[in-house]
């Protein structure tokens, strides 16, 4: 049994009379220790995911329409608030795209992170609290913690704040750390520190880590297995290495094409995906990615492909990847 | 950030100094300024006579001797030049010598001297009555946003808000003094105040203040109500609020440990000025329902031209206008840490 099972899940968002299905029956599972990443353009659903599992996602508009979460073998979506709460920043932790506004900006520092304590490890005295909480900031190589302890976050550069949002997130020792996009919004040396900083702490406390990003760079540094979703489903799911050498799905394929390379010609077009995301209002009833597909037939726009194991621990969703896949390798051997 | 209030402190002075320039130059300049109303009652009152207005040396008499005349021009500094004038003015200002009440002929600061408890009683049962209700309501409104519950508060807020204050005070002076009889009409306190009980005090104190106070806070309510619901929902939409949860915090810990605080800013924002406009008072309010309060004072002496009272509330209201934005100032640092007052970085 896996650590973390998402099984099926749909979730759905009521808009003006109007239900929405923003992430259909994803499925993939959290191995203990692993990093997985999640990889998708904005709007795919891996954020809703992400809410999903932490059970935060904005009532009473957003709810879990079908399938299950499942940690430990228990039922997530099923459990009463009180348990949620034991699991919610205690077991599975989160942190967030924004650290310039994901840190309460009227208390200070020391006084957010001891609140995790008081929540989940509220025996503990003061002074033993005082000391992990310095003892995180240190962690997560924060300089003169004492002096940080005090202070807000306004104080605080950006890299800084994301790193008191780790300790935060590390403070109770969770299984999983979830990471919604937690370097998008530092520059590119902060966004290196961080992603370092997240490998030495997985390597530490063993923790899982499910790491979402619509950068796949950043997913080649950091994890071993990857899901890459396309409009609310997921369009492919395989260990690292193989999804990059031997992509099958032809929405990730785009994906690796459309990264530059240093041994390209300068000065040369990008190489884009044509076409834009259905929007979520009209989604195609058959494959979501069938009007940017180059390989596209009638059944893709009739049915929904479902996800098929391509070879061991590869899968992926779509009719015709066979017959892509040997056109590829046509290409390649040529 | 001390220093930054001790300068604040500081620059009332300038400020207050401007205030009184131009008032002193509204006795000079003004017509109708007080030695001319003086003079010209005095014209009219001697109109039997021959006289004409320019022909004015006091003689009529019956109501300006040349004493008085004497008085106040020397108190306005009229004999002198207007520089010298103005110092000795505001000298006299400084130590509360506003001169006297054409009306009263009372010194004018004991004439606002006597308002003044009762403008601060009304002044500070309306604020806590505005902010006891405002905030708790705001919350809850807030937390059950769209519900049966916020839109029928939302009407009563607004109702009350759009009834301008004066009608709401006759409707109840009509309704509950006048038919009912339940509430006195009017005053302040009872004639025969002096020989109650201390509980009897309070309860006539009341009893008269009931429905003036509804008369001043019902429509008092939109404003902070709509202030706080809508800070609160911003605050509560917002990213922090959501590691709050991520924590594993319950929604009632989210919001009083979280969410409060920081959609108290806005608030603390209004609240020195809500002070100095409190204290000043309702002058319609206070004339439906007889109160000698500030409002009325100032209202009453505006009427009958009684210049020394008009100026003198004006400085006393500047005065208290500058400390209000002050004492705005001084909320908004002890509820937000992010304004540092005058340490390189601007507050706001």
């Amino acid at each position: 049994m896996a650590l973390l099972e998402i099984d099926q899940l749909s979730v759905a968002f009521d808009t003006e009379g109007d239900t929405v299905t923003v992430v259909d029956r994803v499925g993939f599972d959290v191995e203990a220790g692993e990093t997985l990443g999640i990889v998708g353009e904005s709007g795919c659903g891996k954020s809703v995911t992400a809410l999903t599992i932490m059970g935060l996602l904005p009532k009473p508009s957003g709810r879990v329409q079908g399938g299950d979460i499942r940690f430990r073998g228990e039922s997530l979506p099923n459990l009463p608030p009180e348990r949620m709460r034991d699991i919610r920043g205690n077991r599975i932790a989160m942190i967030f795209q924004e650290p310039m506004t994901a840190l309460n900006p009227v208390h200070r520092i020391g006084r957010q992170l001891a609140e995790t304590y008081a929540l989940h490890q509220a025996d503990l005295p003061d002074e033993a609290v005082y000391r992990r909480t310095l003892g995180l900031l240190e962690q997560v190589g924060i300089p003169a913690p004492e002096q940080r302890l005090r202070e807000y976050p306004h104080q605080l550069s950006g890299g800084m704040r994301q790193r008191v949002m780790i300790a935060i997130a590390l403070a109770s020792k969770p299984d999983i750390l979830i990471a919604d996009e937690p370097t998008t919004a530092l520059d590119v040396t902060i966004q290196a520190q961080i992603l370092e900083l997240l490998r030495e702490l997985q390597r530490e406390t063993g923790m899982a880590i499910i790491f979402i990003t619509h950068d796949l760079g950043v997913i080649a540094e950091l994890c071993s297995r990857v899901v890459v979703m396309y409009a609310g489903r997921v369009a492919e799911q395989a260990p690292i290495e193989q999804l990059f050498a031997h992509p099958v799905h032809p929405y990730t394929r785009g994906l690796l094409a459309s990264i530059p390379r240093l041994e390209d010609e300068p000065k040369t077009m990008l190489t884009t995906i044509p076409g834009v995301v259905p929007s979520i209002e009209e989604l195609p009833s058959g494959c979501r990615f069938a009007n940017r597909c180059p390989y596209v037939k009638d059944l893709c726009n009739r049915d929904a492909p479902e996800l098929l194991a391509a070879s061991q621990g590869h899968q992926v969703a779509c009719h015709r990847w066979r017959e892509v896949d040997a056109v590829a390798l046509e290409k390649w051997g040529s | 950030m001390t220093s930054y209030f001790i300068r604040r402190f500081l620059l009332i002075i300038p400020t207050f100094i401007g205030v009184t320039i131009l008032v002193f130059t509204l006795t000079r300049l003004v017509p109708g300024g007080p030695i001319e109303r003086m003079l010209s009652e005095a014209a009219l009152a001697s109109a039997g006579e021959t006289s004409t207005v320019s022909d004015y040396d006091g003689r009529g008499g019956s109501m300006l001797s040349d004493e008085q005349l004497a008085d106040l021009e020397a108190y306005y500094g009229f004999d002198k030049p207007v520089v010298v004038g103005y110092f000795e003015w505001l000298g006299k200002v400084l130590v509360l010598d506003l001169g006297r009440s054409t009306r009263y002929n009372d010194p004018v600061w004991e004439t606002i001297r006597d308002r003044l408890p009762v403008s601060i009683f009304y002044g500070v049962c309306t604020l806590i009555i505005t902010y006891g209700v405002c905030i708790p309501l705001g919350i809850y409104k807030a937390i059950r946003h769209k519900s049966v519950f916020d839109n029928l508060t939302s009407a009563v807020v607004f109702a009350g808000y759009a009834i301008p204050n004066y009608v709401v005070a006759i409707f109840l002076l009509t309704a509950f003094a006048a038919n009912l009889e339940w509430f006195p009409l009017g005053g302040f306190v009872s004639d025969d105040f002096a020989d109650f009980t201390l509980m009897e005090k309070i309860a006539d104190l009341f009893n008269h203040a009931a429905l003036p106070l509804i008369a001043y806070v019902a429509g008092s309510f939109a404003f902070t109500t709509m202030l706080m619901k809508n800070s609160l929902m911003d605050n509560l939409a917002a990213e922090y609020v959501r590691t709050a949860v991520a924590k594993g915090l319950d929604f009632r810990r989210a919001i009083f440990g979280h969410a409060f605080r920081n959609s108290l800013i806005p608030i603390a924002t209004s609240f020195g000025n809500n002070i100095s406009l409190i204290i000043t008072g309702s002058f319609l309010i206070e004339k439906i329902f007889n109160i000698d309060g500030f409002g009325l004072l100032g209202f009453e002496s505006l009427v009958e031209r009684d210049y020394p009272v008009v100026m003198g509330i004006l400085v006393i209201s500047a005065l208290l206008f500058l400390i209000g934005n002050i004492l705005s100032d001084i909320c908004v640092a002890i509820v937000d840490p992010r304004v540092k007052f005058g340490s390189g970085e601007s507050g706001q």
